[in-house]
């Protein structure tokens, strides 16, 4: 059983999207609205380099630049036109001037982004959340969300393996979609495994309901139906797939995971919130490594590309092989002497 | 490995079969 040890990284939470499960997103001006310059990126990150975090998860808004004037302002300022281009110039500082690995999760990406954003990230992810064109409809989860076509995160899904990018997707249950096309959506990232054999992490990620969002009448899904669905999970994506529940979405039940077959609990930081549900903190290392043993498993900490594609130089570019290489031991998880969670709470 | 079907069975049985589905996963894991 897995997790990474890492740092969330907010680059911008403006979004052009208006999902109605999402506590994240901002337009400008409202309260917390937050774009972050190169300069707080870096101090955070070195934050997070010190207390022995690995991972820099750049976690952001979908294609802000799109409705949003000031911010396209924001980016002139920086010599950019585009969010995806300001990502990898601060992901880049932060490949070159920390330890930390960059793993980037910034929505829709197209082709030429992708194979950017390549040289300076060891992984990169985007969930699928669903196939159910459905939820576009009036009132649905993802009304107003047109990055949340499913035929067009498929294709970033897609294009991420035709460049050989380590990735990381998932579902989101409890949004209004049926079992079947639950079933749907693990079938798709099946198959997409199965024609680029680069899916290095599936996430079952469940709704929870939070005041103020346009869901927060919707019912969540029960703790049997996320156990239910992450060991479905397990048998329709076979015995080698990571499978990974977040521990900080199950309250004081996240101990039972690990009985519906997932190996992977996820980035966990020592510094930041989860800035996607900050209402809920993630289990301390304690609980999360007596859960893990509870289970009869052994906690290792694993970096943001997956042991199955650090060792493989296909799957990472040059520019960062010989600092994952340096991390790793054989099993190309993190190095037990660099292992510094054990010394968390 | 289970079909689209199966699953969407799975996903829709009873309650008294969820322990044996987790024991199937789990398994399938180790």
């Amino acid at each position: 059983m897995t997790f990474s040890a890492k740092i969330f990284i907010p680059l911008t939470n403006l979004c052009r999207d208006y999902c109605g499960y999402c506590t994240f997103r901002r337009d400008p001006g409202d309260p917390g609205a937050l774009t972050m310059t190169p300069e707080q990126v870096l101090a955070l990150a070195r934050a997070g380099e010190r207390l022995g975090a690995k991972e820099a998860l750049f976690s952001l808004g979908d294609r802000p630049e799109a409705i949003f004037p000031e911010y396209r302002e924001f980016l002139g300022r920086r010599g950019h036109r585009t969010t995806l281009g300001y990502l990898r110039e601060v992901a880049a500082l932060v490949a070159a001037e920390t330890t930390l690995l960059p793993h980037a999760n910034p929505g829709l990406m197209g082709e030429r982004d992708l194979a950017a954003l390549r040289e300076v990230n060891v992984s990169m992810g985007i969930m699928l959340e669903t196939l159910s064109d459905r939820l576009l409809g009036p009132g649905r989860a993802h009304d107003r969300a047109p990055d949340k076509v499913p035929s067009h995160r498929l294709r970033t899904i897609a294009l991420a393996g035709k460049l050989a990018i380590p990735f990381t997707t998932g579902i989101l249950i409890g949004i209004g979609e049926t079992h079947a096309e639950r079933v749907d959506a693990l079938v798709a990232i099946r198959d997409l495994h199965e024609r680029y054999g680069h899916i290095q992490e599936v996430i079952v990620q469940n709704f929870r309901r939070k005041p103020g969002i346009p869901m927060q009448g919707h019912t969540e899904p029960s703790m049997g139906d996320l156990l239910r669905t992450a060991a479905v999970a397990r048998l329709l994506l076979g015995s080698e797939m990571n499978i990974q529940v977040p521990p900080n979405l199950s309250d004081a039940d996240f101990a039972r995971l690990p009985a519906s077959g997932i190996n992977d609990w996820g980035g966990i930081s020592p510094l930041t919130p989860d800035h996607i549900n900050p209402e809920r903190p993630w289990p301390g290392l304690t609980a999360l490594r007596r859960a893990t043993e509870g289970a009869g498993l052994e906690l290792r900490e694993r970096l943001a590309v997956y042991p199955e594609y650090a060792r493989r130089p296909e799957f990472v570019d040059e520019r960062l092989r010989s600092k994952v290489q340096h991390l790793i031991d054989a099993q190309g998880l993190v190095r037990g002497d660099l292992e510094r969670w054990r010394t968390w709470n | 490995m289970l079909s689209p079907e199966e699953a969407v069975a799975l996903l829709e049985g009873d309650d008294a079969l969820l322990p044996d589905l987790l024991e199937a996963a789990a398994s399938a894991r180790d």
